[in-house]
């Protein structure tokens, strides 16, 4: 820039000092506006800035780490805008009165170069008193450049959008994609549902029913996510509109709320496919061992229940003679362990009976012990619920024996031997009883327990399993006793006691049977204080195995159908069987299962048939 | 004495004058100092402010620290304008011949003192448009000269507005300065009690003559005004006028008539004398600035609204200040 007199006339050498001051101010003032231009340009910038987020955010793809070069291209705004006052020209007189006006020169300065070429004698005094005022004169403070407090927020939140972009770009950021608006996928649900369907086909040709009942279960509850996500879209289209129903439910406090963990969310599907992975993931040693025990349970299942089948047709066998013939002929080994006691070998402490009951006994006990050991697991507010389970059927199980007590009361009195006389050809005075009707095998079981009593009286007391009898009585002396006494001496004996309930042709005695009875109470009513899980493993120590203890109901059961199936009786063991359905059906999750099956079988068999009650 | 002075001269004859007023003034130093710088500048003062509170007693200082011949006039309804400037008057000589001499008025002099201007006539008011102006009087027809330095200072009450005649907005334009006498405080007043309650005469010492004033006056003229402080004082003075683009809103509304280019002229010759008393050879926005209130209170012309709001000039111009970028 040349220095020249704006009236054009040559620059003197008189004004040195204001002829430095005047370059110096023009390059410092051009600075300066090109600073102001920039800053005043800012705000503008962030706001051009903002207002781009919001367009990118807003839009489909949302802001991504990409679009940091278009958001710094509006710092160019600034840039650009303090470019053109940096390369504007800018005069000397111009800058020496803006000098003047900055350093309170009060013009001297700018007078001085207007008047550069007057020779008048104020006018050298003038330039004098200049020219000693520019001498010591700092032009760089006089132009500073001090940011309003406006572009200096603007500057600084400028600076905060680039370093977060540039932090984003660069991946400085634990998690580098900002979260912006997801994107949803249609497609996902169905590749989910199809990946556990493939699974639930590899874990059934594995056998893994475990697993594949967790895949069927997450299955489930995917569709069910879906419909409920279905049913709520058109609600979600309909957008403002009205209240929600949430709304409204809160505006009615009558209206019960329905509770929000319902809900499956979201959320609640990732924790679910969370732990079904967690559930899943097997090593092939852990898969292996799983398929190894549960074919080593299938197995010891399918035993029990074989057994358990062989135990009620046999049952069903001696105690109605229907079908099924005895399977065994005297002096012919049994072929089950309830046979032995028909042949009264029970009672003589055969060994294979106690070997086949304990080969009978340990599986059940094995199950009750897992059953057990799971219980055991179970919180508190379960055993609580369990315990009054248990209360409830041993005060049923007392009301019980109570009232086999009264009929066996009943039974002790003189209307018994009255009906004998009437009628003496049934051994069981029964009345309209089933033995009188139960034919020729019913006489053949009352026989056989005949002579399982007589074997039993040989047996010492002890060997009896129960507690001894002191008013029991030779067999001589207790033969030709009536079928309670001898269904008496087979619930005592250690056997399955699987032995018929008809008497044998034994005299109906009622003092005999009056004490076989009562000892058979005794046993019930020792039961009735036991503990459901410890009712099948009964089988030591003098009290009986869960074999016996079925076979006990179901003896106990055919008592009461002969002894107690004459009017009155009927509608009583009517009323305890639709009350133990009922207590089955409404404890069906906290009863053991074999539990069940006795109680049912037992009531079962105390049920008397349709036809004899016709009869009657 | 020698009628050229330099800066400093200047500035220390002025001092010199200030000091001699302030042997007599208790008090008023802007006032002192405004009506010297209209003196030097060659204008007239119109004072304004209550009785009492020593307008006269300054002009009489101040002819007296200057050895000026002083005259004073007293403004009444009944002065006529022959009261002021003279007239002629039949004489008879030592043969009893009658003839015609003109009898020259009070207005003959270096300083003029009219006091209570406002309560002559509008047309004993105008008998003062020539000799403020011209310099000169005419009397039936024959123009007298005025000595010089001619300075006239008149003062009115604001107070007292009955039985006053405003002057006319043309011989306001007339006083180059006018200025406002505020009432002493309590120190002043104790120096004003102590110097008029006793025996005491005080002594008023010339500071200078009117060659030295006149010179004053040459020099306060020779100052450099650079365009852009020129340009200043113009767009001040045209700032003034409602229907100017850049008069500020206040004018617009309370603004009847702005200032003349007489208001420009006495904003840069004051502006002058006062770089002249800063030390300076050169005329600053910042002198135009200072002298506005003073040079242009007078000369803006509120209309019916700003009078009935009350409203100060001195607002109006403090407006245009801040609207007129240097």
């Amino acid at each position: 820039m040349s220095l020249r007199h704006p009236r054009g006339e040559p620059h003197p050498a008189a004004l040195p000092a204001v002829t430095r001051c005047s370059g110096r101010a023009v390059r410092a003032w051009r600075r300066l506006r090109a600073l102001k231009a920039a800053a005043g340009m800012l705000p503008l910038s962030l706001l051009a800035m903002i207002a781009t987020v919001a367009y990118l955010e807003v839009g489909q793809t949302g802001l991504e780490p990409g679009h940091l070069g278009l958001l710094a291209l509006w710092l160019l705004l600034p840039a650009l805008s303090g470019l053109r006052p940096l390369l504007r020209p800018v005069e000397a007189a111009q800058a020496l009165a803006e000098l003047d006006a900055r350093s309170s020169m009060a013009d001297r300065l700018g007078t001085a170069w207007e008047f550069v070429g007057d020779d008048a004698e104020l006018a050298k005094l003038q330039r004098r008193d200049a020219e000693a005022h520019a001498a010591g004169l700092d032009v760089e403070a006089a132009f500073v450049f001090e940011p309003k407090r406006v572009p200096l927020i603007a500057l600084l939140a400028c600076l905060f959008l680039v370093c977060s972009g540039g932090a984003l770009l660069l991946d400085l950021t634990p998690d580098a994609v900002p979260d912006g608006p997801r994107v949803e996928d249609d497609g996902a649900v169905e590749r989910l549902l199809e990946s556990i369907g493939r699974d639930s086909v590899r874990f059934t040709e594995r056998g893994d029913k475990r697993a594949v009942a967790l895949l069927t279960d997450l299955e489930r509850k995917i569709r069910e996510i879906e419909e409920r996500e279905e049913a709520l879209q058109p609600e979600d289209d309909e957008g403002p509109a009205g209240p929600s129903e949430e709304d409204a439910a809160k505006d009615d406090p009558d209206e019960p709320m329905e509770p929000s963990e319902d809900r499956i969310t979201v959320e609640d599907l990732e924790r679910l496919e969370a732990e079904f992975m967690e559930q899943i993931r097997l090593s092939d040693a852990q898969e292996a061992e799983l398929v190894s025990q549960l074919f080593q349970r299938t197995k010891e299942a399918t035993r029990l229940v074989q057994r358990l089948e062989e135990h009620i047709h046999d049952e069903h066998a001696v105690s109605f003679g229907g079908a099924g013939q005895p399977s065994f002929q005297p002096g012919q080994e049994p072929h089950s362990p309830f046979e032995g006691l028909q042949t009264g070998e029970g009672m003589t402490g055969n060994a294979s009976v106690d070997s086949n009951l304990a080969s009978i006994g340990n599986p059940i006990e094995e199950d009750m012990d897992l059953y057990t050991r799971d219980l055991s697991e179970e919180s508190l507010n379960e055993h609580e619920r369990v315990h009054d389970t248990q209360e409830s059927f041993n005060q049923f199980l007392r009301e019980f024996v109570k009232d086999l007590q009264q009929v066996a009361a009943e039974q002790a009195t003189g209307r018994k031997r009255k009906r004998n006389r009437d009628k003496p050809s049934v051994k069981v005075d029964s009345g309209q009883g089933v033995a009188d009707r139960s034919g020729a095998q019913s006489e053949r079981g009352l026989e056989e327990l005949g002579a399982q009593k007589r074997d039993g009286a040989r047996r010492p007391p002890e060997q009896l399993g129960g507690a001894p009898d002191a008013d029991a009585k030779p067999a001589g002396e207790q033969q030709g006793s009536g079928p309670l006494s001898d269904n008496a001496m087979a619930i005592k004996g250690p056997s399955d006691g699987t032995t018929s309930p008809g008497a044998s042709g034994a005299g109906s005695q009622a003092d005999t049977s009056a004490k076989g009875l009562k000892t058979m109470l005794q046993d019930l009513s020792e039961l009735g204080d036991l503990r459901i899980d410890q009712l099948p493993s009964l089988g030591s120590g003098g009290r009986l195995s869960s074999e016996e203890r079925a076979v006990l109901f179901q003896q106990v059961a055919r008592l009461k159908v002969q002894v107690g199936s004459t009017g009155e009786d009927d509608d009583v063991t009517v009323d305890y069987f639709d009350e133990a359905e009922e207590l089955l059906v409404s404890n069906r999750s906290s009863l053991p299962p074999l539990f069940r099956d006795y109680a049912h079988n037992y009531f079962e068999a105390i049920r008397p048939p349709e036809d004899e009650s016709e009869e009657r | 004495m020698n009628d050229v002075v330099d800066p400093d001269r200047f500035r220390q004859i002025f001092g010199s004058i200030e000091d001699a007023v302030h042997e007599q003034i208790v008090g008023m130093p802007q006032v002192v100092r405004d009506c010297l710088m209209a003196l030097v500048a060659g204008g007239h003062v119109l004072l304004e402010g209550v009785p009492g509170l020593g307008k006269t007693l300054l002009v009489k200082s101040l002819a007296e620290a200057l050895d000026l011949e002083f005259r004073r006039i007293q403004f009444t309804p009944d002065l006529m304008p022959a009261d002021i400037t003279g007239t002629r008057m039949v004489v008879e000589d030592e043969q009893g011949r009658k003839r015609f001499e003109v009898h020259k008025g009070p207005i003959f002099g270096q300083i003029v003192l009219a006091d209570e201007v406002n309560r002559a006539t509008p047309k004993t008011q105008s008998a003062l448009l020539e000799a403020m102006q011209e310099a000169q009087v005419t009397i039936v027809g024959e123009t007298f000269g005025l000595p010089a330095p001619f300075f006239v200072v008149a003062t009115q009450n604001p107070l007292e507005m009955d039985g006053t005649y405003p002057l006319p907005e043309a011989q306001m334009d007339r006083f180059f300065f006018k200025l406002r006498v505020s009432f002493p405080d309590l120190e002043e007043m104790r120096s004003i009690l102590a110097r008029t309650t006793s025996d005491e005469e005080q002594k008023i010492p010339v500071a200078c003559d009117a060659g030295e004033l006149l010179a004053m006056g040459r020099l306060a003229r020779q100052v450099l005004v650079k365009e852009s402080v020129q340009d200043f004082a113009i767009r001040v003075m045209l700032s003034t006028h409602p229907d100017k683009a850049e008069a500020p809103d206040l004018v617009r509304r309370y603004v009847r008539y702005g200032a003349s280019p007489r208001g420009a002229q006495a904003l840069l010759l004051a502006a002058k004398v006062r770089a002249l008393l800063e030390g300076r050879e050169n005329a600053s926005v910042d002198d135009v600035r200072a002298v506005t209130r003073p040079a242009l209170r007078h000369r803006v012309i509120l209309n019916f609204e700003g009078e009935a709001e009350g409203l100060d000039p001195d607002r109006v111009l403090d407006a245009v200040l801040e609207a007129v970028r240097a």
